[in-house]
Protein backbone atom coordinates (compact mmCIF):
# COMPACT_ATOMS: atom_id res chain seq x y z
CA UNK A 1 0.00 0.00 0.00
CA UNK A 2 0.75 3.46 -0.97
CA UNK A 3 -0.42 7.08 -1.15
CA UNK A 4 0.80 10.55 -2.20
CA UNK A 5 -0.30 13.25 0.44
CA UNK A 6 0.89 16.34 2.64
CA UNK A 7 2.62 15.81 5.87
CA UNK A 8 2.98 17.96 8.82
CA UNK A 9 3.89 21.61 7.54
CA UNK A 10 4.08 20.55 3.88
CA UNK A 11 2.01 23.93 2.38
CA UNK A 12 -1.02 22.65 1.10
CA UNK A 13 -1.10 25.36 -1.79
CA UNK A 14 -2.08 23.97 -4.99
CA UNK A 15 -2.83 20.63 -3.92
CA UNK A 16 -6.43 19.02 -4.05
CA UNK A 17 -6.59 16.08 -0.94
CA UNK A 18 -9.95 14.73 -3.45
CA UNK A 19 -8.65 14.78 -7.00
CA UNK A 20 -4.54 14.27 -5.95
CA UNK A 21 -3.99 16.99 -8.37
CA UNK A 22 -1.11 19.45 -7.41
CA UNK A 23 -1.03 22.69 -9.26
CA UNK A 24 2.39 24.50 -9.73
CA UNK A 25 3.54 28.05 -11.45
CA UNK A 26 6.53 27.52 -14.13
CA UNK A 27 9.82 27.81 -11.71
CA UNK A 28 7.66 27.06 -8.50
CA UNK A 29 7.88 23.98 -6.07
CA UNK A 30 5.94 21.92 -4.28
CA UNK A 31 6.44 19.23 -1.39
CA UNK A 32 4.47 15.92 -1.12
CA UNK A 33 5.09 12.74 0.85
CA UNK A 34 4.56 9.60 -0.19
CA UNK A 35 3.63 6.92 2.68
CA UNK A 36 4.22 3.18 2.37
CA UNK A 37 6.04 0.76 -0.45
CA UNK A 38 6.31 -1.80 -1.76
CA UNK A 39 4.61 -5.79 -0.95
CA UNK A 40 5.50 -7.84 2.37
CA UNK A 41 8.06 -9.11 3.00
CA UNK A 42 10.84 -7.00 1.82
CA UNK A 43 8.63 -3.36 1.61
CA UNK A 44 11.02 -2.29 -1.41
CA UNK A 45 11.78 1.29 -1.99
CA UNK A 46 9.50 2.79 -4.25
CA UNK A 47 10.85 4.57 -6.94
CA UNK A 48 9.46 8.32 -7.74
CA UNK A 49 9.09 9.87 -10.88
CA UNK A 50 6.83 12.00 -13.43
CA UNK A 51 5.65 10.40 -16.55
CA UNK A 52 6.37 13.40 -18.69
CA UNK A 53 10.12 15.03 -17.15
CA UNK A 54 9.38 17.93 -19.58
CA UNK A 55 6.76 19.44 -17.42
CA UNK A 56 8.57 18.52 -13.90
CA UNK A 57 11.09 16.96 -12.47
CA UNK A 58 10.57 15.16 -8.82
CA UNK A 59 13.73 14.80 -6.21
CA UNK A 60 13.64 12.76 -2.80
CA UNK A 61 14.08 15.13 0.45
CA UNK A 62 14.57 13.54 3.63
CA UNK A 63 11.84 14.45 6.32
CA UNK A 64 13.16 16.75 9.31
CA UNK A 65 12.91 14.98 11.64
CA UNK A 66 11.86 11.61 9.59
CA UNK A 67 8.81 10.51 10.25
CA UNK A 68 7.98 6.03 10.21
CA UNK A 69 7.01 5.21 6.65
CA UNK A 70 7.10 8.18 4.83
CA UNK A 71 9.54 10.11 2.50
CA UNK A 72 9.52 13.51 1.27
CA UNK A 73 9.47 14.74 -2.01
CA UNK A 74 9.85 18.34 -4.00
CA UNK A 75 8.49 18.94 -7.14
CA UNK A 76 9.92 21.20 -9.44
CA UNK A 77 7.49 22.48 -11.96
CA UNK A 78 9.69 23.07 -15.53
CA UNK A 79 7.30 24.13 -18.12
CA UNK A 80 2.98 24.46 -18.92
CA UNK A 81 1.32 20.89 -19.13
CA UNK A 82 -0.19 18.43 -17.05
CA UNK A 83 1.55 15.30 -15.75
CA UNK A 84 1.36 12.05 -13.54
CA UNK A 85 3.26 11.19 -10.62
CA UNK A 86 4.43 7.58 -10.21
CA UNK A 87 5.48 5.89 -7.27
CA UNK A 88 6.61 2.32 -9.33
CA UNK A 89 8.13 -1.00 -8.13
CA UNK A 90 11.58 -1.75 -8.95
CA UNK A 91 12.04 -3.17 -11.84
CA UNK A 92 8.44 -3.50 -12.98
CA UNK A 93 5.61 -0.81 -14.37
CA UNK A 94 3.46 -1.37 -11.63
CA UNK A 95 2.35 2.06 -9.95
CA UNK A 96 2.15 1.71 -6.28
CA UNK A 97 0.74 5.62 -5.85
CA UNK A 98 0.01 8.14 -8.53
CA UNK A 99 -0.78 11.69 -8.52
CA UNK A 100 -1.20 13.97 -10.95
CA UNK A 101 0.85 18.04 -11.74
CA UNK A 102 -0.76 20.61 -13.29
CA UNK A 103 1.69 23.30 -14.09
CA UNK A 104 0.60 26.83 -15.16
CA UNK A 105 1.81 30.01 -16.15
CA UNK A 106 4.99 30.55 -17.77
CA UNK A 107 8.59 31.58 -16.66
CA UNK A 108 11.98 33.35 -18.52
CA UNK A 109 14.65 31.04 -18.98
CA UNK A 110 16.10 30.03 -15.67
CA UNK A 111 18.28 26.93 -14.69
CA UNK A 112 18.03 24.64 -11.55
CA UNK A 113 20.90 22.39 -10.91
CA UNK A 114 20.17 19.47 -8.43
CA UNK A 115 24.28 18.05 -7.71
CA UNK A 116 23.67 14.98 -5.90
CA UNK A 117 20.57 13.05 -7.81
CA UNK A 118 22.66 9.97 -7.68
CA UNK A 119 26.18 8.07 -7.17
CA UNK A 120 28.24 5.98 -10.31
CA UNK A 121 31.05 4.56 -10.13
CA UNK A 122 32.21 6.67 -7.51
CA UNK A 123 31.22 10.08 -9.41
CA UNK A 124 28.19 11.70 -7.63
CA UNK A 125 25.96 12.99 -10.93
CA UNK A 126 23.86 15.98 -11.07
CA UNK A 127 21.17 17.15 -13.87
CA UNK A 128 20.50 21.05 -14.80
CA UNK A 129 17.06 21.54 -15.61
CA UNK A 130 15.52 24.06 -18.21
CA UNK A 131 12.60 26.04 -16.56
CA UNK A 132 11.15 28.15 -19.08
CA UNK A 133 12.22 26.19 -21.91
CA UNK A 134 10.98 23.21 -22.99
CA UNK A 135 11.33 21.26 -20.40
CA UNK A 136 14.98 20.21 -20.98
CA UNK A 137 17.78 18.92 -18.78
CA UNK A 138 21.45 18.41 -18.70
CA UNK A 139 24.13 15.98 -17.72
CA UNK A 140 26.36 18.17 -14.77
CA UNK A 141 28.95 16.73 -11.83
CA UNK A 142 28.97 19.87 -9.28
CA UNK A 143 31.96 19.86 -6.77
CA UNK A 144 32.77 16.56 -4.45
CA UNK A 145 30.10 15.88 -1.99
CA UNK A 146 32.16 15.90 0.61
CA UNK A 147 35.33 18.64 1.09
CA UNK A 148 39.00 17.22 1.18
CA UNK A 149 42.19 19.34 0.47
CA UNK A 150 43.45 18.93 -2.71
CA UNK A 151 46.87 19.80 -4.41
CA UNK A 152 48.36 23.39 -4.85
CA UNK A 153 46.39 24.75 -2.23
CA UNK A 154 43.23 23.99 -3.82
CA UNK A 155 40.31 22.47 -1.94
CA UNK A 156 37.31 20.19 -3.51
CA UNK A 157 33.81 21.41 -1.56
CA UNK A 158 30.57 20.70 -2.80
CA UNK A 159 28.89 23.60 -5.39
CA UNK A 160 27.38 25.68 -2.34
CA UNK A 161 23.44 25.97 -3.29
CA UNK A 162 21.73 28.92 -3.56
CA UNK A 163 20.87 31.40 -6.27
CA UNK A 164 23.22 32.67 -8.85
CA UNK A 165 23.41 34.66 -12.08
CA UNK A 166 25.62 33.42 -14.98
CA UNK A 167 28.37 35.87 -16.35
CA UNK A 168 29.49 36.31 -19.75
CA UNK A 169 31.27 33.17 -21.57
CA UNK A 170 34.63 33.89 -22.03
CA UNK A 171 37.95 31.73 -22.13
CA UNK A 172 38.92 31.14 -18.01
CA UNK A 173 42.25 32.24 -17.28
CA UNK A 174 43.60 31.32 -13.85
CA UNK A 175 47.34 31.21 -12.43
CA UNK A 176 45.94 28.97 -9.14
CA UNK A 177 45.93 26.38 -11.64
CA UNK A 178 48.98 26.13 -13.50
CA UNK A 179 47.64 24.45 -16.98
CA UNK A 180 45.14 27.41 -16.69
CA UNK A 181 47.61 30.03 -16.96
CA UNK A 182 46.86 30.17 -20.71
CA UNK A 183 43.65 30.39 -22.37
CA UNK A 184 42.29 27.38 -23.96
CA UNK A 185 42.61 27.63 -28.20
CA UNK A 186 46.02 29.38 -27.36
CA UNK A 187 48.45 29.32 -30.26
CA UNK A 188 52.08 28.50 -29.52
CA UNK A 189 55.05 28.70 -30.74
CA UNK A 190 59.24 28.23 -30.09
CA UNK A 191 60.87 31.68 -29.93
CA UNK A 192 64.44 33.08 -31.12
CA UNK A 193 65.51 31.73 -27.64
CA UNK A 194 63.95 28.16 -27.37
CA UNK A 195 61.42 28.73 -25.20
CA UNK A 196 57.63 28.27 -26.02
CA UNK A 197 54.96 31.59 -25.88
CA UNK A 198 51.55 31.70 -26.03
CA UNK A 199 49.09 33.93 -27.89
CA UNK A 200 45.29 34.43 -26.67
CA UNK A 201 42.45 35.94 -27.70
CA UNK A 202 43.88 39.84 -27.17
CA UNK A 203 47.35 39.99 -26.11
CA UNK A 204 50.65 39.51 -27.82
CA UNK A 205 52.91 36.81 -27.85
CA UNK A 206 53.46 36.02 -24.04
CA UNK A 207 56.08 33.44 -22.39
CA UNK A 208 54.81 29.85 -21.21
CA UNK A 209 58.21 28.45 -20.52
CA UNK A 210 61.43 29.27 -18.62
CA UNK A 211 62.35 31.57 -15.80
CA UNK A 212 59.75 33.91 -16.83
CA UNK A 213 57.22 31.91 -18.21
CA UNK A 214 53.83 32.25 -16.90
CA UNK A 215 53.37 28.42 -16.47
CA UNK A 216 56.52 28.26 -14.68
CA UNK A 217 55.48 31.06 -12.48
CA UNK A 218 52.18 29.17 -11.58
CA UNK A 219 53.71 25.73 -11.23
CA UNK A 220 56.31 27.51 -9.02
CA UNK A 221 53.52 28.65 -6.81
CA UNK A 222 51.48 25.98 -7.20
CA UNK A 223 54.21 23.73 -5.38
CA UNK A 224 55.09 26.39 -2.90
CA UNK A 225 51.34 26.51 -1.55
CA UNK A 226 51.70 22.96 -1.07
CA UNK A 227 54.29 24.11 1.78
CA UNK A 228 57.26 22.85 -0.52
CA UNK A 229 60.47 24.80 -2.25
CA UNK A 230 60.61 23.75 -4.99
CA UNK A 231 63.75 24.08 -7.62
CA UNK A 232 63.59 26.67 -9.89
CA UNK A 233 65.43 24.58 -12.42
CA UNK A 234 63.68 21.30 -11.84
CA UNK A 235 60.52 23.52 -12.89
CA UNK A 236 61.30 24.73 -15.88
CA UNK A 237 62.70 21.83 -17.20
CA UNK A 238 59.37 19.62 -15.74
CA UNK A 239 57.45 22.61 -17.08
CA UNK A 240 59.27 22.47 -20.46
CA UNK A 241 58.72 18.71 -21.16
CA UNK A 242 54.76 20.01 -21.12
CA UNK A 243 55.07 21.66 -24.43
CA UNK A 244 57.99 20.46 -25.80
CA UNK A 245 59.23 16.50 -26.87
CA UNK A 246 62.23 16.29 -25.22
CA UNK A 247 63.58 13.66 -27.86
CA UNK A 248 62.57 16.04 -31.21
CA UNK A 249 63.02 19.55 -29.70
CA UNK A 250 59.25 19.98 -31.31
CA UNK A 251 56.31 21.34 -29.72
CA UNK A 252 54.38 18.38 -28.91
CA UNK A 253 50.99 20.18 -29.93
CA UNK A 254 50.79 23.84 -31.56
CA UNK A 255 47.47 24.83 -29.68
CA UNK A 256 46.96 24.94 -25.82
CA UNK A 257 43.78 22.15 -25.27
CA UNK A 258 44.95 21.84 -21.12
CA UNK A 259 43.24 24.63 -20.17
CA UNK A 260 41.40 23.08 -16.92
CA UNK A 261 38.17 25.13 -17.58
CA UNK A 262 37.36 23.78 -20.87
CA UNK A 263 36.95 26.01 -24.20
CA UNK A 264 34.30 27.99 -22.11
CA UNK A 265 33.55 28.93 -18.53
CA UNK A 266 30.87 31.33 -17.15
CA UNK A 267 31.00 32.73 -13.84
CA UNK A 268 28.38 31.76 -11.04
CA UNK A 269 27.64 35.66 -9.94
CA UNK A 270 25.86 35.90 -6.38
CA UNK A 271 24.76 39.50 -5.59
CA UNK A 272 26.33 40.74 -8.42
CA UNK A 273 30.06 39.65 -7.13
CA UNK A 274 31.77 37.19 -9.00
CA UNK A 275 32.57 33.86 -6.85
CA UNK A 276 35.22 31.30 -7.47
CA UNK A 277 32.50 28.94 -9.21
CA UNK A 278 32.18 28.65 -12.89
CA UNK A 279 30.03 26.34 -15.20
CA UNK A 280 32.68 25.02 -17.16
CA UNK A 281 33.38 21.71 -19.59
CA UNK A 282 36.97 19.97 -18.84
CA UNK A 283 40.28 19.55 -21.33
CA UNK A 284 39.61 15.87 -21.41
CA UNK A 285 35.86 15.74 -22.09
CA UNK A 286 36.49 18.43 -24.72
CA UNK A 287 39.29 15.52 -26.03
CA UNK A 288 37.34 12.96 -25.82
CA UNK A 289 34.01 14.75 -27.37
CA UNK A 290 36.61 15.44 -30.46
CA UNK A 291 37.67 11.91 -31.28
CA UNK A 292 33.97 10.80 -30.64
CA UNK A 293 34.83 8.67 -27.27
CA UNK A 294 32.39 7.94 -24.22
CA UNK A 295 32.65 11.52 -22.01
CA UNK A 296 32.54 10.79 -18.42
CA UNK A 297 31.40 14.00 -16.18
CA UNK A 298 33.71 13.93 -12.97
CA UNK A 299 32.87 15.59 -9.75
CA UNK A 300 35.27 19.20 -9.75
CA UNK A 301 36.45 21.43 -6.92
CA UNK A 302 33.05 23.77 -6.36
CA UNK A 303 32.65 24.59 -10.10
CA UNK A 304 29.68 22.87 -12.19
CA UNK A 305 31.64 20.37 -15.12
CA UNK A 306 29.18 19.99 -18.51
CA UNK A 307 29.54 17.83 -21.27
CA UNK A 308 30.82 19.94 -24.78
CA UNK A 309 28.10 18.51 -26.32
CA UNK A 310 25.23 19.55 -23.84
CA UNK A 311 27.23 22.84 -23.21
CA UNK A 312 26.96 23.63 -27.23
CA UNK A 313 23.91 22.55 -27.35
CA UNK A 314 22.93 25.01 -24.46
CA UNK A 315 24.48 27.98 -26.16
CA UNK A 316 22.88 26.92 -29.23
CA UNK A 317 19.41 27.53 -26.99
CA UNK A 318 20.18 30.52 -25.16
CA UNK A 319 20.39 29.07 -21.73
CA UNK A 320 24.13 29.46 -21.68
CA UNK A 321 24.20 33.24 -21.47
CA UNK A 322 24.96 36.83 -18.82
CA UNK A 323 22.15 37.31 -17.08
CA UNK A 324 20.71 33.97 -16.68
CA UNK A 325 19.46 32.91 -12.68
CA UNK A 326 21.34 29.59 -12.23
CA UNK A 327 20.10 27.96 -9.04
CA UNK A 328 22.39 25.02 -6.99
CA UNK A 329 20.31 22.99 -5.00
CA UNK A 330 21.12 21.08 -1.95
CA UNK A 331 23.03 17.48 -2.45
CA UNK A 332 20.58 15.67 -0.31
CA UNK A 333 17.94 16.07 -2.90
CA UNK A 334 18.06 13.28 -4.64
CA UNK A 335 17.10 11.15 -7.41
CA UNK A 336 14.96 10.50 -9.34
CA UNK A 337 15.43 7.06 -10.92
CA UNK B 1 83.71 3.58 -37.68
CA UNK B 2 81.67 5.60 -40.14
CA UNK B 3 79.45 1.68 -40.88
CA UNK B 4 79.58 0.89 -37.10
CA UNK B 5 77.91 4.46 -36.63
CA UNK B 6 75.27 3.83 -39.09
CA UNK B 7 74.30 0.54 -37.93
CA UNK B 8 74.22 1.15 -34.29
CA UNK B 9 71.82 4.12 -35.87
CA UNK B 10 69.95 1.72 -37.47
CA UNK B 11 69.53 -0.10 -34.80
CA UNK B 12 68.51 2.34 -32.30
CA UNK B 13 65.71 3.04 -35.20
CA UNK B 14 64.77 -0.73 -35.24
CA UNK B 15 64.44 -1.07 -31.81
CA UNK B 16 61.91 2.23 -31.24
CA UNK B 17 59.49 1.74 -34.39
CA UNK B 18 57.33 -1.40 -34.62
CA UNK B 19 56.37 -3.82 -37.64
CA UNK B 20 54.29 -0.95 -38.70
CA UNK B 21 57.02 1.92 -39.02
CA UNK B 22 54.75 3.88 -35.68
CA UNK B 23 57.33 5.53 -33.47
CA UNK B 24 56.97 3.59 -30.05
CA UNK B 25 59.23 5.69 -28.13
CA UNK B 26 57.31 8.62 -28.54
CA UNK B 27 53.98 7.48 -28.33
CA UNK B 28 55.29 6.14 -24.86
CA UNK B 29 56.97 9.52 -24.03
CA UNK B 30 53.79 10.81 -24.78
CA UNK B 31 51.87 8.69 -23.05
CA UNK B 32 53.80 8.94 -19.90
CA UNK B 33 53.81 12.93 -20.00
CA UNK B 34 50.07 12.57 -19.89
CA UNK B 35 50.45 10.79 -16.50
CA UNK B 36 52.99 13.53 -15.17
CA UNK B 37 50.73 16.43 -16.09
CA UNK B 38 47.69 15.03 -14.39
CA UNK B 39 49.58 15.51 -10.99
CA UNK B 40 49.24 19.08 -11.74
CA UNK B 41 45.70 19.36 -13.15
CA UNK B 42 42.24 20.35 -11.52
CA UNK B 43 40.52 17.21 -13.09
CA UNK B 44 42.57 14.04 -12.25
CA UNK B 45 40.04 11.71 -13.11
CA UNK B 46 39.67 12.92 -16.25
CA UNK B 47 43.50 13.19 -16.91
CA UNK B 48 43.92 9.35 -15.54
CA UNK B 49 40.98 8.25 -18.27
CA UNK B 50 42.39 10.20 -20.73
CA UNK B 51 45.42 8.52 -20.31
CA UNK B 52 44.31 4.42 -20.24
CA UNK B 53 43.01 5.41 -23.38
CA UNK B 54 45.67 6.81 -25.29
CA UNK B 55 47.51 3.56 -23.81
CA UNK B 56 45.10 1.18 -24.91
CA UNK B 57 45.49 3.38 -28.45
CA UNK B 58 49.21 2.91 -28.45
CA UNK B 59 49.48 -0.85 -27.11
CA UNK B 60 47.69 -1.90 -30.38
CA UNK B 61 50.73 -0.90 -32.46
CA UNK B 62 53.27 -0.85 -29.68
CA UNK B 63 52.28 -4.29 -27.84
CA UNK B 64 55.83 -4.48 -26.00
CA UNK B 65 56.23 -0.61 -24.46
CA UNK B 66 56.45 -1.08 -20.88
CA UNK B 67 55.57 2.62 -19.97
CA UNK B 68 52.45 2.00 -22.48
CA UNK B 69 51.46 -1.09 -20.28
CA UNK B 70 52.32 0.58 -17.05
CA UNK B 71 49.92 3.80 -17.93
CA UNK B 72 47.00 1.18 -19.05
CA UNK B 73 47.20 -1.01 -15.48
CA UNK B 74 48.00 2.12 -12.97
CA UNK B 75 45.24 3.98 -14.24
CA UNK B 76 42.98 0.74 -14.35
CA UNK B 77 44.55 0.22 -10.56
CA UNK B 78 43.45 3.83 -9.66
CA UNK B 79 39.72 3.07 -11.47
CA UNK B 80 39.86 5.06 -14.46
CA UNK B 81 40.15 1.50 -17.24
CA UNK B 82 37.17 0.37 -19.18
CA UNK B 83 36.35 -3.29 -19.10
CA UNK B 84 36.48 -5.35 -20.65
CA UNK B 85 39.08 -4.27 -23.40
CA UNK B 86 41.55 -6.17 -25.73
CA UNK B 87 45.31 -4.77 -24.54
CA UNK B 88 47.88 -5.57 -27.04
CA UNK B 89 46.69 -8.43 -28.67
CA UNK B 90 45.06 -10.00 -25.04
CA UNK B 91 41.86 -9.67 -23.97
CA UNK B 92 41.75 -8.55 -20.17
CA UNK B 93 38.08 -8.93 -18.39
CA UNK B 94 39.38 -6.39 -15.32
CA UNK B 95 42.33 -4.56 -14.13
CA UNK B 96 43.88 -7.59 -12.25
CA UNK B 97 43.22 -9.91 -15.62
CA UNK B 98 45.40 -5.94 -17.64
CA UNK B 99 47.86 -6.70 -14.59
CA UNK B 100 48.75 -10.11 -15.78
CA UNK B 101 49.17 -9.51 -19.21
CA UNK B 102 51.33 -6.11 -18.47
CA UNK B 103 53.44 -8.02 -15.96
CA UNK B 104 53.50 -11.47 -18.25
CA UNK B 105 54.64 -8.97 -21.01
CA UNK B 106 57.49 -6.89 -18.56
CA UNK B 107 58.28 -9.64 -15.92
CA UNK B 108 61.04 -7.17 -14.63
CA UNK B 109 58.94 -3.78 -14.54
CA UNK B 110 59.19 -3.37 -10.67
CA UNK B 111 56.41 -0.89 -11.27
CA UNK B 112 54.22 -3.33 -13.14
CA UNK B 113 54.49 -6.26 -10.98
CA UNK B 114 54.01 -3.63 -7.98
CA UNK B 115 50.30 -2.76 -9.41
CA UNK B 116 49.46 -6.37 -10.05
CA UNK B 117 50.68 -7.14 -6.48
CA UNK B 118 48.52 -4.54 -5.02
CA UNK B 119 45.31 -5.72 -7.09
CA UNK B 120 46.08 -9.66 -5.98
CA UNK B 121 46.63 -8.39 -2.51
CA UNK B 122 49.09 -11.69 -2.07
CA UNK B 123 52.32 -11.64 0.08
CA UNK B 124 54.38 -13.61 -2.49
CA UNK B 125 53.04 -11.15 -5.65
CA UNK B 126 54.53 -8.20 -3.10
CA UNK B 127 57.92 -10.09 -2.53
CA UNK B 128 58.10 -10.31 -6.57
CA UNK B 129 58.33 -6.78 -6.66
CA UNK B 130 60.32 -6.23 -3.75
CA UNK B 131 62.92 -8.22 -5.18
CA UNK B 132 62.60 -6.87 -8.70
CA UNK B 133 63.71 -3.35 -7.38
CA UNK B 134 64.40 -3.11 -3.48
CA UNK B 135 64.81 0.83 -3.59
CA UNK B 136 61.11 1.16 -4.98
CA UNK B 137 58.97 2.53 -2.32
CA UNK B 138 55.42 1.09 -3.65
CA UNK B 139 56.90 -2.23 -3.73
CA UNK B 140 57.95 -1.62 -0.79
CA UNK B 141 54.24 -0.47 0.78
CA UNK B 142 52.18 -2.83 -1.22
CA UNK B 143 54.33 -5.92 0.33
CA UNK B 144 53.58 -4.23 4.19
CA UNK B 145 49.54 -3.71 2.90
CA UNK B 146 49.38 -7.17 1.93
CA UNK B 147 51.07 -8.47 5.59
CA UNK B 148 48.63 -6.25 7.40
CA UNK B 149 45.82 -8.35 5.20
CA UNK B 150 47.76 -11.54 6.44
CA UNK B 151 48.08 -10.90 10.14
CA UNK B 152 51.10 -9.96 10.46
CA UNK B 153 51.22 -6.38 11.04
CA UNK B 154 54.64 -6.24 12.98
CA UNK B 155 56.21 -7.21 9.78
CA UNK B 156 54.55 -4.11 8.08
CA UNK B 157 55.36 -1.92 10.20
CA UNK B 158 59.19 -2.50 10.03
CA UNK B 159 58.81 -2.61 6.41
CA UNK B 160 56.89 0.85 6.98
CA UNK B 161 59.89 2.77 8.99
CA UNK B 162 59.89 6.41 8.49
CA UNK B 163 62.58 7.69 5.34
CA UNK B 164 62.27 9.59 2.33
CA UNK B 165 61.29 7.55 0.03
CA UNK B 166 58.72 5.86 2.15
CA UNK B 167 57.49 9.37 3.38
CA UNK B 168 57.28 10.44 -0.29
CA UNK B 169 54.60 7.37 -1.07
CA UNK B 170 51.46 8.95 -0.86
CA UNK B 171 49.37 7.16 1.90
CA UNK B 172 52.27 5.42 3.59
CA UNK B 173 51.06 6.76 7.07
CA UNK B 174 47.38 6.02 6.25
CA UNK B 175 48.71 2.42 5.76
CA UNK B 176 50.79 2.46 8.70
CA UNK B 177 47.86 3.23 10.84
CA UNK B 178 46.46 -0.27 9.59
CA UNK B 179 49.01 -2.09 10.50
CA UNK B 180 48.87 -0.67 14.23
CA UNK B 181 45.13 -0.38 14.06
CA UNK B 182 45.75 -4.29 13.48
CA UNK B 183 48.50 -4.67 16.26
CA UNK B 184 45.92 -3.84 18.33
CA UNK B 185 47.42 -0.36 19.00
CA UNK B 186 44.34 2.01 18.14
CA UNK B 187 45.31 5.22 19.56
CA UNK B 188 48.93 5.46 18.11
CA UNK B 189 46.70 4.70 14.71
CA UNK B 190 45.14 7.60 15.34
CA UNK B 191 47.49 10.15 15.17
CA UNK B 192 49.35 8.32 12.71
CA UNK B 193 45.87 8.18 10.28
CA UNK B 194 45.67 12.09 11.02
CA UNK B 195 48.42 13.32 8.85
CA UNK B 196 47.84 11.83 5.87
CA UNK B 197 44.20 14.45 5.73
CA UNK B 198 46.55 17.55 4.98
CA UNK B 199 50.09 15.82 3.90
CA UNK B 200 51.17 16.49 0.49
CA UNK B 201 53.18 14.20 -2.03
CA UNK B 202 55.16 16.20 -4.27
CA UNK B 203 58.21 14.03 -5.40
CA UNK B 204 55.81 10.91 -5.21
CA UNK B 205 57.00 8.12 -7.15
CA UNK B 206 54.15 7.05 -9.07
CA UNK B 207 50.82 8.81 -10.15
CA UNK B 208 48.17 8.96 -7.28
CA UNK B 209 44.40 10.01 -7.16
CA UNK B 210 44.67 12.72 -4.12
CA UNK B 211 40.47 11.98 -3.56
CA UNK B 212 41.25 8.79 -2.44
CA UNK B 213 44.35 9.28 -0.80
CA UNK B 214 42.28 11.65 1.40
CA UNK B 215 39.15 9.00 1.37
CA UNK B 216 41.18 6.03 2.61
CA UNK B 217 42.75 8.35 5.22
CA UNK B 218 39.16 9.67 6.12
CA UNK B 219 37.98 5.87 6.63
CA UNK B 220 41.30 4.21 8.63
CA UNK B 221 40.93 7.03 11.04
CA UNK B 222 37.17 6.84 11.40
CA UNK B 223 37.77 3.25 12.06
CA UNK B 224 40.62 3.76 14.31
CA UNK B 225 38.58 6.03 16.93
CA UNK B 226 36.04 3.41 16.75
CA UNK B 227 38.23 1.11 18.19
CA UNK B 228 39.47 3.39 20.31
CA UNK B 229 35.67 3.91 21.76
CA UNK B 230 35.58 7.11 20.69
CA UNK B 231 32.53 6.84 18.41
CA UNK B 232 31.30 10.20 18.48
CA UNK B 233 34.39 11.74 16.53
CA UNK B 234 34.46 8.63 14.22
CA UNK B 235 31.33 9.57 12.94
CA UNK B 236 32.11 13.03 10.68
CA UNK B 237 35.26 10.82 9.27
CA UNK B 238 33.97 7.78 8.44
CA UNK B 239 31.04 10.27 6.56
CA UNK B 240 33.64 12.10 5.09
CA UNK B 241 34.99 8.55 4.12
CA UNK B 242 31.70 7.38 3.04
CA UNK B 243 30.79 10.62 0.64
CA UNK B 244 34.10 9.99 -0.90
CA UNK B 245 32.45 6.77 -1.74
CA UNK B 246 33.84 4.25 1.07
CA UNK B 247 31.84 1.09 1.52
CA UNK B 248 33.81 0.55 4.40
CA UNK B 249 32.68 3.41 5.82
CA UNK B 250 29.19 3.55 4.77
CA UNK B 251 29.04 -0.20 6.88
CA UNK B 252 30.57 1.18 9.86
CA UNK B 253 28.35 4.45 10.09
CA UNK B 254 25.10 1.93 9.76
CA UNK B 255 26.80 -0.30 12.61
CA UNK B 256 26.89 2.68 14.82
CA UNK B 257 23.28 3.93 14.04
CA UNK B 258 22.16 0.26 15.16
Amino acid sequence: MANFDKLGKQSKRGWDTKTGIQAIPVGQTAEISLFGGGPAPDYKVLEVSAEKPAICTIHERPLHPPVTNWRGFIITALQKGDTKIRAILPGTTNEWATMQVHVTGASGVRLVFFPGERLASGTTLGTIYVIGGKGEHFSAAGGAPVGYKDRGGHTAEPTPPGHYTLGPKYHVVTSSWPMSSIPFGASLRINAAGEVEFQGDSSGWQLATGRNGVVTKAQMAFKQRDGVKPDLATVIAQVRNIFIDPATGNLRFTTWEKNDFGRWGWNLRRNGQPTAYFVHTTPDDERNTALARAVFLANSHGCVHLKPAERDQMIASGYLKAGVDFEVRPYDETGPP
Amino acid sequence: MRLLAVSLLLLVQFAATDAHGVDCDASARAVTQDLRDAADVANQAGAFRSAFEAGREALLTCPQAEPLWYAVVRTAELGFGTFPVSLGGADAADPVDAARHAADRNPKSARIVTVLARLTGTVAAAREAVALDPSYAPARTALAAALVHAGQPDQALALLAAGPDIEAAPGTRTMRAQALLAAGRAGDAVNEARRDLNANWPNAPEPFLIMSVRRDAEETLGLALLADRRAGEAVPHLRAAAGLGSQTAATALKDIKR
